[in-house]
């Protein structure tokens, strides 16, 4: 059973369609994320889900009661979704404890809610008494998290809930989010450009692009299995090449790579992930000419430019970095998807 | 990724607005209506004669000179205050603060009291500038303070002289608070009536009171009041069009870090002097003449019971005033911070030309109006109190606006998914919130109500007598000792706006 189900929902700002036609299960119990670049229409989506938002044309169901449709429309405070917006919003003039039991009932803010419901988000007790401004961050994202399911909602609706944080920060409170949610049982529709943040936290993964949803699957469905090339682009962050299948090879600048999956012959988009392309010394594999390196501590970012001009990535160990103008070797290892050429992006 | 428009819009707000911005531009109503009426050949006639270029030569000498005063001292003690080593800042700042606190009308009593010499164009630059320079003072300590190190710190590793900076990185940088103090500067001295009057200087808003006053609502006055009505509309024309996109200039966020302060080294006691010798002019003056006025004067008594009325009628017409500005302020601010939409902002600006509006124009216009249409009203007490909300409303306005910021929809939104109904958000949310603010709304509305002269002394029921009015009284007697007593009260009320005022900005920042 599904915890939320969208169906045919649209939405314009005057003559700007932001969603065209969506569907979307969001099965109990799981974490769902919608990954799309900004813009796509992603928030807009979870606005209306929460109710801030009408839509032109749908039906939105919650729990199985409908609550968004041409024949209801549940307001806001009766849909029993809880809400983590950007950057928390906590209510400045109250009390971290008293902003997690906001949506109780007055006789339950006394209880033992609270105190289970700061271990669960991992907050010391003594922040009780403390305010939000005396929070860090990643503190204030989990009191958002503790309020938004202290009333025990269907849903809990999490819009681009990291994107504040600083990187070392993200993931951590990425992860402590999961958890609790998980801990907590709760169904959650997460919305987020960051792909590493909808891989690694979500049970599916529901790629936005244009006001529709060009994928739902698992993370490595998603990742291994992109039904374009721009969705490898966007979630793997492969490099695209120009090529041509022919007798179950993808022939391209980087020679004929054998094909993960079949593919018909004929012009082609072929994509090779950046933990693909290994770099060796001038000679082996294919000539190419460093132009970038990105130093990560363990690992290294190389940006290649190939005898064409075109431009790939590849990504490895930092043992004995390429420095840039360098001529390097590279070679593919291991299988590559290849996608009809001229598909509509 | 940007904020997508509320579900549901309701029209109430809307509406509310557009009334309140009608009823704000009530005088301009009265001008044009009155203009209109009279006839081309009459308004010629009337517009064109030599006292009118005599009063317009009076008022623009007094403007330019009392805005350069106000624009040198504000600017000059903010930059003290804030980038130097000087000792007892809070202190300094307190006195530089506090004429805030002292009428203008009462200042110039104080003077002449003391001495007719300032009944001259040179007199009346400087006592009028001392009363009104910390219009000028505060913005620009409050933008001082929270303006970033930074770029005064590339400029000095760029090889600029600490001077070429000031001029080059700093000041151009406070051009926004520079631009609205002056702006209010200007629009007090066109306003200004008590004073000036003390201080025998002829300008539009004294004779229009002179014309009123032997003619009542005649075509002269009538003129007089478009012409300043003119002036003041040209001012916030200018000031929009020089201030252009500096509005864009925002801090980024948090406050800045400020520079290391200036080592004033042996400059330092020329300044400590400098400053003591300036609070003696600005604040020493009028308090000496109030107390020899008291100790001394012949005519000095304290009539307990005519000081108790004037207070109970003061305290009473203000807070009716206030209570009915905040209300009136609320649609406006709301419309501005919410929708943000053209109309919004069409209605909020408004409210803001009422900002141009002189005391005697508005009195003028709703005794013109109540006169026409309700003549039963003229002299009551609903129609001063109108005048106070019209009078009022531009700084309620912002007040209640900037009070609305603190209440962000998001929040409200997240108490909406938290199950609470839309009065209970605005009980829980909202208002909670919002209060502060409108509190030092009412507050400020209060204080500027209480010390107001010229519209209640049109407007007044016969009978009733405020604080400011019973002053005005007695010190145009010339019973100077009869007079301390108001004076004194008229200070203590406007004391606790001056305090709030002078705290929301502070020298340094709070780090």
């Amino acid at each position: 059973m599904s915890a939320v189900t969208v169906t045919g929902l649209s939405k314009s700002y005057g003559d700007h369609p932001v969603l065209r036609g969506l569907d979307l299960e969001v099965p109990e119990g799981s974490i769902t994320a919608v990954l799309g670049s900004s813009g796509c229409g992603k928030s807009t989506l979870l606005r209306i889900v929460a109710g801030f938002v009408r839509p032109d044309a749908g039906t939105v169901t919650i729990g199985g009661r409908e609550v968004e449709g041409p024949r209801a429309r549940v307001a806001a405070q009766r849909r029993g979704v809880g809400y983590v917006p950007q950057e928390g919003a906590l209510f400045p003039h109250l009390s971290v404890g008293r902003n997690i039991v906001f949506g109780l009932p007055r006789a339950e803010r006394r209880g033992p809610a609270l105190a289970r419901l700061m271990e669960l988000t991992e907050l010391p007790a003594d922040l009780a008494d403390r305010y939000p401004h005396e929070l860090s961050g990643g503190q204030q994202q989990r009191v958002a998290l503790a309020r938004a399911l202290a009333p025990g909602p269907s849903v809990v609706l999490l819009d681009e809930p990291f994107s504040s944080l600083d990187a070392g920060l993200r993931v951590s409170a990425g992860r402590t989010v999961a958890r609790a949610l998980r801990q907590a049982g709760a169904t959650a529709l997460l919305v987020t450009h960051d792909q590493g943040e909808a891989l690694s936290l979500a049970d599916r993964v529901a790629v936005l692009r244009g006001g529709r949803f060009v994928q739902v699957g698992s993370p490595d469905q998603v990742y291994d299995a992109p039904v374009d090339a721009e969705v490898a682009r966007f979630v793997g962050g492969g490099s695209l090449l120009d090529g041509t299948v022919r007798n179950g090879r993808a022939e391209t600048e980087l020679g004929a790579l054998e094909l993960a999956q079949a593919a018909e012959d004929g012009a082609a988009v072929v994509v090779v992930r950046p933990e693909q392309l290994e770099i060796h010394a001038p000679g082996t594999g294919v000539d190419a000419t460093v132009v970038e390196v990105d130093y990560y501590g363990a690992q290294v970012v190389v940006l290649l430019e190939l005898p064409s001009g075109t431009h790939v990535t590849a990504r490895g160990p930092a043992a004995r970095p390429p420095r840039p103008d360098d001529k390097v070797g590279v070679r593919v290892d291991g299988t590559v998807r290849a996608h009809p050429a001229g598909e509509d992006l | 990724m940007s904020t997508a428009p509320g579900a549901t819009r309701s029209p109430v707000p809307l509406v509310t607005g557009a009334i309140v911005a009608a009823f704000s531009l009530v005088p301009l109503m009265y001008v044009v209506d009155a203009t209109v009426a009279m006839g081309t050949g009459d308004l010629w006639d009337l517009l064109v004669r030599p006292r009118v270029g005599e009063l317009l030569g009076n008022t623009a000498a007094l403007l330019v000179g009392t805005v350069a005063v106000t624009l040198v001292i504000g600017v000059a003690t903010a930059l003290a205050v804030v980038r130097t080593d000087l000792p007892w800042k809070p202190l300094w700042h307190a006195l530089l603060a506090a004429p805030l606190a002292v009428p203008a009308f009462v200042n110039s009593y104080g003077w002449v009291s003391m001495t007719h010499d300032v009944q001259s164009y040179a007199g009346a630059v400087l006592v009028i500038s001392l009363s009104y320079y910390p219009l000028v003072y505060l913005p620009v300590v409050g933008s001082l303070a929270g303006l970033d190190a930074g770029p005064e710190e590339v400029a000095w590793s760029l090889g600029r002289s600490r001077r070429r900076t000031l001029f080059t990185v700093v000041l151009p940088r406070l051009m926004p608070a520079v631009l609205g103090g002056a702006l209010l500067v200007a629009l007090h001295v066109l306003a200004e009536f008590g004073a000036l009057q003390m201080l025998a200087f002829q300008t539009f808003t004294t004779a229009i009171y002179g014309q009123y006053r032997s003619a009542f609502a005649s075509d002269g006055g009538t003129v007089l009041a478009g012409v300043l009505v003119a002036c003041c509309l040209l001012l916030l024309v200018v000031e929009m069009l020089l201030r252009g996109r500096r509005r864009l200039w925002r801090l980024g966020r948090g406050a800045g870090r400020p520079p290391e302060p200036v080592r004033l080294g042996r400059a330092r006691l020329p300044l400590v002097a400098a400053l003591i010798a300036f609070a003696g002019l600005s604040l020493g003056v009028p308090f000496a003449a109030l107390v020899r006025w008291t100790a001394v004067g012949s005519s000095t008594e304290f009539p307990l019971g005519e000081l108790g009325r004037a207070l109970g009628s003061t305290l009473g017409l203000a807070t009716a005033g206030a209570a009915l500005t905040t209300v009136l302020a609320l649609a406006p601010a709301w419309l501005a911070v919410r929708t943000r939409g053209p109309v919004g902002m069409f209605l909020e600006r408004c409210t803001y030309v009422a900002n141009a509006m002189p005391g005697i124009v508005v009195a003028l216009a709703l005794t013109y109006f109540s006169i026409r249409l309700l003549p039963g009203w003229y002299q009551t007490v609903p129609v001063l109190i109108a005048a106070y909300a019209i009078l009022f409303l531009p700084r309620a306005v912002v007040s209640v606006r900037g009070s609305l910021e603190h209440a962000p929809p998001v929040l409200e939104e997240v108490s909406r998914s938290l199950g609470q109904s839309g009065f209970a958000t605005l009980r829980r949310v909202t208002v909670p919130l919002v209060s502060p603010g409108l509190g030092a709304a009412i507050a400020l509305c209060f204080l500027a109500a209480s010390t107001e002269l010229t519209a209640t002394l049109i407007l007044a029921p016969t009978g009733t007598r405020t604080l400011a009015t019973e002053f005005w009284s007695h010190s145009s007697a010339v019973q100077y000792g009869a007079a301390a007593p108001y004076a004194m009260l008229l200070i203590l009320v406007s004391l606790p706006a001056t305090v709030l005022l002078a705290r929301q900005v502070r020298p340094r920042s709070s780090a």
